[in-house]
């Protein structure tokens, strides 16, 4: 019973897939919590910004003839070395489909490449520690050329974490904990006859969860709330720096998994970033998500 | 229904966006950033400008007419001239720390300049900044705010 639980709750660490701009999401999206040689998560999700923040903290909600929609699949790998130590890719396929009052923009391809580690200190308790790095294969807002900005995918920058994750269970609860801090590299952009050089900045994020799966139930129902900060960055432009603000926003994650056996589960997710605040500085969606896992021992 | 009265209890107090928001209004609309008869200095040299909004400001695509002068020679009424330096301008959204895709820029006629795809991409604080450049070196700057 106890294995299955594990399962149903490595689904808690799946990302949310908001839009590429604010802030960053930096969590393992496929960390292996059950023993096992391989596991792989396939993931599609679909996102749309229901609104904007301000520096200030005021909220506009997009109308109807405002929208913009993110339509993402997403192939995590994780593969354990030893017991103790595993790591991981992600890759990721996006589409981005704007209209704005009749005027359509909309682009596909290929997102940032994710690689992750973690390491478990003792395997009799369920706690990692865990590092992710970002690589910026994609276009990002730093240097988009389409229509609406549809192409900014990737976030545009180096960016790696280093985090722990972790699960107490009592009887058919669960609580789940994971926090993080993060660091975005330097990185200059030439774009347009113009040298764009984005500084290093700060963030950081935690997450607090917790999970129900009725007696001899194959099912978790499941409840999630992280907050996660960016601080300001500093981005230079011909010699010119301009000082941004920090951005702050709250997901709100509902889910549910079923275990269908040892090898096999899957689950679906919503996330909402409107329900709890003080939100800044951000746009703000909200998300379904599904995921299909599978394991091999 | 005590789980739903406490997420809504917790979400009220944190300034939750679902509870504290305004709508976008409906259909084009336009933000008036400055007058049309207002004109616009570029500092570090004797050039003024204004700019003619044909499309917006607007979420989405907007297009504006730059019209510049020579501080003692013309007027807002012209005649026009072209500017001493390359002339650059592109968008900016300070407090989010980035921009949006090139603007498009193309020389109608003596100082008359037509500056399209000119998008905004998201709501908030925007600067359309005019910039007078030799080579890549930026010799004079100013800026323009719009609140999209």
């Amino acid at each position: 019973m106890k294995l299955l639980f594990l399962f149903l709750s490595s689904f808690f660490t799946s990302s949310l897939f908001a839009a590429s701009c604010c802030v960053s999401n930096t969590s393992v999206s496929n960390l292996m919590i059950m023993p096992a040689d391989w596991q792989q998560t396939f993931t599609v999700s679909q996102a749309r910004v229901i609104g904007d923040v301000n520096a200030k903290g005021r909220s506009t909600f997009r109308n109807k003839n405002n929208r913009d929609v993110m339509t993402l699949a997403k192939l995590d790998l994780a593969y354990g070395w030893t017991p103790k130590y595993q790591s991981g890719i992600s890759l990721k396929y996006q589409n981005r489909d704007r209209d704005l009052n009749g005027t359509q923009s909309n682009d596909s391809g290929w997102n940032d490449i994710g690689l992750s580690q973690a390491w478990q200190p003792n395997t009799l308790d369920r706690f990692w520690i865990f590092n992710t790095l970002n690589i910026p294969t994609a276009t990002s807002v730093y240097d988009s050329r389409t229509s609406m900005g549809v192409d900014a995918r990737g976030t545009g920058t180096y960016l790696s974490s280093l985090g722990i994750f972790g699960i107490h269970n009592i009887k058919e609860w669960d609580f789940v904990y994971s926090s993080e801090v993060h660091h975005s590299f330097q990185r200059s952009f030439e774009n347009n006859n113009t040298n764009t050089r984005v500084g290093g900045f700060w963030g950081s994020s935690v997450t607090g969860g917790v999970g129900y799966i009725p007696w001899k139930s194959k099912a978790r129902y499941g409840l999630a709330l992280s907050p996660r900060f960016e601080g300001p960055k500093t981005v230079t432009i011909d010699n010119q720096k301009n000082v941004g603000k920090e951005s702050l926003v709250w997901d709100t994650s509902v889910n549910f998994s079923y275990t269908i056996n040892a090898y096999y589960a899957f689950g679906v997710n919503y996330t909402d970033q409107t329900i709890f605040g003080p939100v800044r500085n951000t746009m703000l969606n909200r998300a379904f998500s599904f995921q299909f896992q599978s394991r091999w021992l | 229904m005590k789980f739903l009265a406490l997420l809504f209890l917790l979400a009220s107090c944190g300034e939750s966006p679902l509870f504290n928001h305004k709508m976008e209004p409906n259909g084009i609309f336009r933000n008036t950033v400055l007058s049309e008869s207002e004109s616009l200095t570029f500092k570090k040299t004797d050039f003024s400008f204004n700019i003619a909004w044909v499309e917006g400001p607007q979420m989405g695509g907007s297009k504006f007419i730059m019209k510049t002068w020579k501080k003692n020679v013309g007027t807002m009424n012209g005649p026009y001239q072209d500017l001493p330096k390359n002339l650059f301008v592109f968008l900016w959204m300070p407090a989010m720390g980035h921009g949006s895709v090139p603007v498009k820029l193309k020389k109608v006629a003596d100082g008359e300049y037509e500056v399209s795809d000119v998008q905004f991409i998201m709501g908030g604080k925007w600067e359309i900044k005019f910039q007078l450049k030799d080579g890549n070196q930026v010799f004079d700057e100013t800026v323009v705010s719009v609140s999209i």
